[in-house]
């Protein structure tokens, strides 16, 4: 295996890395602050990249990038709405963690129909953000790729920044810590409970929007990610978003190399070993907490 | 100040309150004594907004509070301390009591407040680097206490704030509270320790099964060997 | 009355064929309800009863009817032994699970099988050499034979409806002997029912074992049915249709599972002319239940009933005055 090799493995690693990053981070999130497991994370993928092919290709014929943007704040309210109808409803009920687990399955078979009902089953295809590829030296990369690579760092770092730093981020963190303890100091919990969830549709209708021109986009083209998004998750800690970042990043690269050794089909069952390893060895992941 | 006016509360099938009613008038202490498992939790948690009343109201200067969103009870000044302390653990002793500030009304006087509080329990001051869940079982309600008159508080439901803490620890948070009742904050007690924090009392009431069985002042209840045998083991 | 409403499903379910014999379509939808009801109804026991968020039931379907049809097919064994090889080693592998999983948290065992549910496609597709038969899955499994009879579809009804009949009445027993009281004890008042001696663990060990066994049967006598198998039963849609079923007719609740079972296939049957809609009726079908009817079908049918008799108590007192 010769440098060049080496380099495209450690750019699909990376651009791998990255968005598993962002979907772990926004399947973490809903899971740090209001204890849910989103099942239907993976139709946010799907939706994003739907919402965004629908505006460019499918019938709007705006450019991509801009479609882009017009689709984050779409994926928003699809998130708070999503969140209103589906899970508010539970919150309070015995069982809740499992009844939501439930729900939200339903919740991703009906989005996932919704989409191949109103869109087709035939694959669709997104054009790449900037055409072309860039030259570094002997290497070649996609202009996609690099723009990829920025804008998901990019959106980590703002994520970071809002959770630090704004009023919204640190009301976030105090719930993820005790919902009753934000009750008491004032935090408006139902509030805190929407935004969250529009915040995790936004990052993963941003990976779905960013992986799409890569590959084709179908009814269900969000389970392969979601599964690894949630293995990552419980690997690098359930609610610890610093985990998760760091889950995504080993096992993209694990997959990248696996994929180039072994072939990729054998991704998800590796992923699948690692996961039922962890669970085995240290149930609580890198950084999550016992109990 | 506060009026609770026949307020019933369930858990699941269960009704833990029973046309419940009391006030608390300003400025004053109130103390609510009873048996464990009657209802007095569950009442400071229905006034705070934490759990919902299936029926009756709660007023506060007036102003119908039981429907309210309980981060909209907590900008009115009515804030609960729970005998569990419900601290953010992962936080430090001084981001717990920022975090207390967290309110819109109460964030202008976060430094003031801060200042004040640290005067009242200067072992908060010294611990404030400290991760709240490393404290002890004192040091904890005091955070609790200091992190809700971070708030803003005008009406303080306190609950069992005495439980498991050493006799001299007892003395120091009963003073505590007398001291922040002197400033003009209304307080309503919930208490197991009757005979210190009957002292405190400007009124009593008692709650058995979910229903207020007694009111009275501190005489009033002390002079009574009926009550006296019956709710307070006395 | 509950005595009386059985006889008379039993009855109504012996009787069918004898409307529909000419009609392979409700033939087949009705094998497939037994099918769907016993391991729904097995589910239950782990997850209503048992209180063990386990999703690997349909894995344990998988593996058995592959086991079944691997036996049958490369073993030359008869079907029926091939069936109860299907079985008990779904049972071992049911068991090996529990002992995997069952120290984890809650929700972790239920992330643990779903990776096992997850996992077991790719195997399948990539052990063509070990004889699963890759994507297609395997073909030509022998139909069941009695001697030089070759079962007919009106024979595998009644025989499916017998082994539903005889799994439901074991699962039923199981929920009124001692295991099943242990577990009720440990669902309503944990800490004294362990301080009694419940020893927890064992039992649990025990349901995932006897769930996995009864679904095997089912899984083995699928092969044997459809004559084919492939990973395509491991899909998130039937996934997804299963789990509908077991919300449906009332999660913990015996006969809820096998209820259910009947509804949502009839259901989506019924459903087929509406093409792509289906899959998203039912998707809608699964969050109104859980959202506004978390007691199930059970619960539906409890309320009417009650609401039967105290109208029929009404009209006995007017009667007697």
């Amino acid at each position: 295996m010769g440098p060049e090799q080496l380099v495209n493995i450690l750019i699909v690693g990376l651009r791998l890395s990255v968005i598993y990053s962002l979907m772990a981070i926004g399947f973490t999130l809903v899971y740090g602050v209001g204890k849910v497991f989103n099942y239907a994370h993976g139709a946010f993928f799907m939706w994003g990249a739907y919402i965004a092919w629908f505006l460019s290709t499918g019938f709007f014929h705006l450019s991509y990038p801009i479609a882009f943007i017009i689709t984050i704040p779409i994926m928003f309210f699809f998130g708070v709405i999503f969140e209103r109808i589906v899970i508010y409803p539970l919150r309070g009920r015995p069982r809740g963690v499992i009844n939501i687990f439930i729900v939200t399955l339903g919740a991703a078979l009906f989005l996932d129909n919704l989409a191949l009902v109103s869109a087709g089953p035939f694959r669709k295809t997104l054009p790449p953000l900037l055409e072309g590829t860039l030259n570094l030296g002997v290497f070649v990369v996609s202009r996609h790729d690099v723009i990829l690579l920025i804008i998901a760092i990019a959106v980590i770092i703002m994520l970071g920044l809002f959770l630090g730093k704004t009023r919204e981020g640190t009301a976030m963190r105090a719930v993820s810590q005790s919902m009753v303890a934000a009750q008491i100091v004032g935090v408006p919990i139902d509030r805190v409970f929407s935004y969250t969830f529009g915040i995790a549709a936004i990052l993963a209708g941003i990976s779905g929007m960013l992986l799409a021109p890569r590959t084709l986009i179908f009814p269900g083209v969000g389970w392969p990610i979601f599964i690894k998004a949630f293995i990552i998750v419980v690997f690098g800690g359930l609610g610890s978003i610093k985990g998760s970042f760091w889950a995504a990043f080993i096992l993209g690269m694990i997959e990248a190399f696996i994929a180039f050794f072994i072939g990729g089909v054998w991704g998800l069952p590796v992923f699948s070993i690692v996961f039922l390893i962890v669970l085995v060895v240290r149930p609580q992941g890198l950084f999550g907490t016992v109990g | 100040m506060l009026e609770v006016n026949k307020v019933d509360a369930f858990y699941g099938e269960i009704q833990v309150l029973k046309e419940v009613s009391l006030k608390v008038n300003d400025g004053e202490l109130v103390t609510l004594f009873g048996p464990n498992g009657h209802g007095k939790s569950t009442l400071l948690k229905v006034i705070c907004g934490l759990q919902r009343t299936s029926s009756g109201h709660i007023k506060f200067n007036g102003i119908e509070i039981n429907k309210l969103p309980s981060h909209k009870i907590v900008e009115m000044g009515i804030i609960y301390v729970s005998e569990e302390r419900h601290l953010f653990p992962g936080l430090t002793v001084m981001e717990n009591l920022k975090m207390g500030a967290y309110n819109i009304n109460a964030r202008r006087d976060e430094d003031t407040n801060l200042n004040h509080i640290f005067q009242l329990f200067p072992t908060l001051e010294e611990r404030k680097k400290q991760l709240a869940s490393t404290l002890s079982g004192g040091e904890g309600r005091m955070l609790a206490i200091g992190r809700g008159l971070m708030s803003n508080a005008k009406f303080l439901a306190i609950d069992e704030p005495s439980f498991g803490l050493a006799p001299h620890l007892t003395d120091h948070v009963f003073r505590k509270i007398s001291e922040i009742k002197e400033s003009g904050i209304s307080v309503l007690l919930v208490e197991q320790n009757v005979a210190q924090a009957s002292e405190l009392a400007n009124r009593i009431y008692l709650m058995e099964d979910g229903k207020i069985v007694f009111e009275g002042g501190k005489e009033e209840v002390l002079s009574n060997e009926h009550v006296k045998k019956a709710f307070l083991g006395m | 009355m509950h005595k009386k409403v059985f006889l008379a499903s039993v009855l109504l379910l012996l009787s069918l064929p004898l409307i529909f014999h000419d009609n392979p379509y409700v033939m087949h939808t009705l094998i497939l309800c037994f099918i769907w009801g016993v391991v729904t109804e097995a589910w239950n026991l782990i997850v209503g009863y048992a209180d063990v968020f386990s999703f690997g039931q349909i894995a344990f379907f998988a593996i058995a009817g592959y086991t079944s049809a691997m036996v049958s097919i490369y073993l030359r064994a008869s079907s029926w032994l091939a069936i109860l090889a299907g079985a008990g080693v779904t049972a071992l592998v049911g068991i090996a699970i529990g002992l995997l999983c069952l120290r984890l948290r809650g929700i972790y065992i239920a992330l643990a099988t779903l990776a096992l549910h997850l996992v077991l496609p790719t195997l399948l597709s990539q052990g063509r050499i070990y004889g699963t038969g890759g994507t297609r899955g395997l073909a030509g499994i022998p139909l069941l034979q009695l001697g030089e009879y070759t079962f007919s579809p009106i024979s595998y009804y009644y025989l499916g409806l017998a082994i539903f009949l005889l799994l439901l009445f074991a699962i039923y027993k199981i929920i009124n002997s001692s295991l099943g009281l242990a577990f009720i004890s440990l669902r309503d008042a944990e800490h004294f029912a362990k301080s009694l001696g419940v020893n927890e663990y064992k039992y649990k060990l025990m349901v995932f074992g006897i769930s996995a066994f009864i679904t095997g049967i089912m899984g083995g006598f699928y092969a044997h049915y459809i004559g084919t198998i492939s990973p395509a039963i491991l899909s998130i849609d039937l996934f997804l249709i299963v789990i509908a079923m077991l919300l449906f007719g009332g999660l913990g609740r015996f006969p809820g599972g096998a209820i259910g079972a009947f509804a949502i296939t009839f259901a989506n049957e019924l459903l087929r002319p509406t093409g792509t809609f289906r899959l998203l009726i039912l998707g809608a079908i699964i969050v109104t239940t859980m959202l506004y009817m978390p007691q199930g079908l059970i619960g539906i049918l409890e309320f009417l009933g009650r609401l039967i008799s105290r109208i029929f108590k009404g009209k006995l007192k007017k009667q007697q005055n």
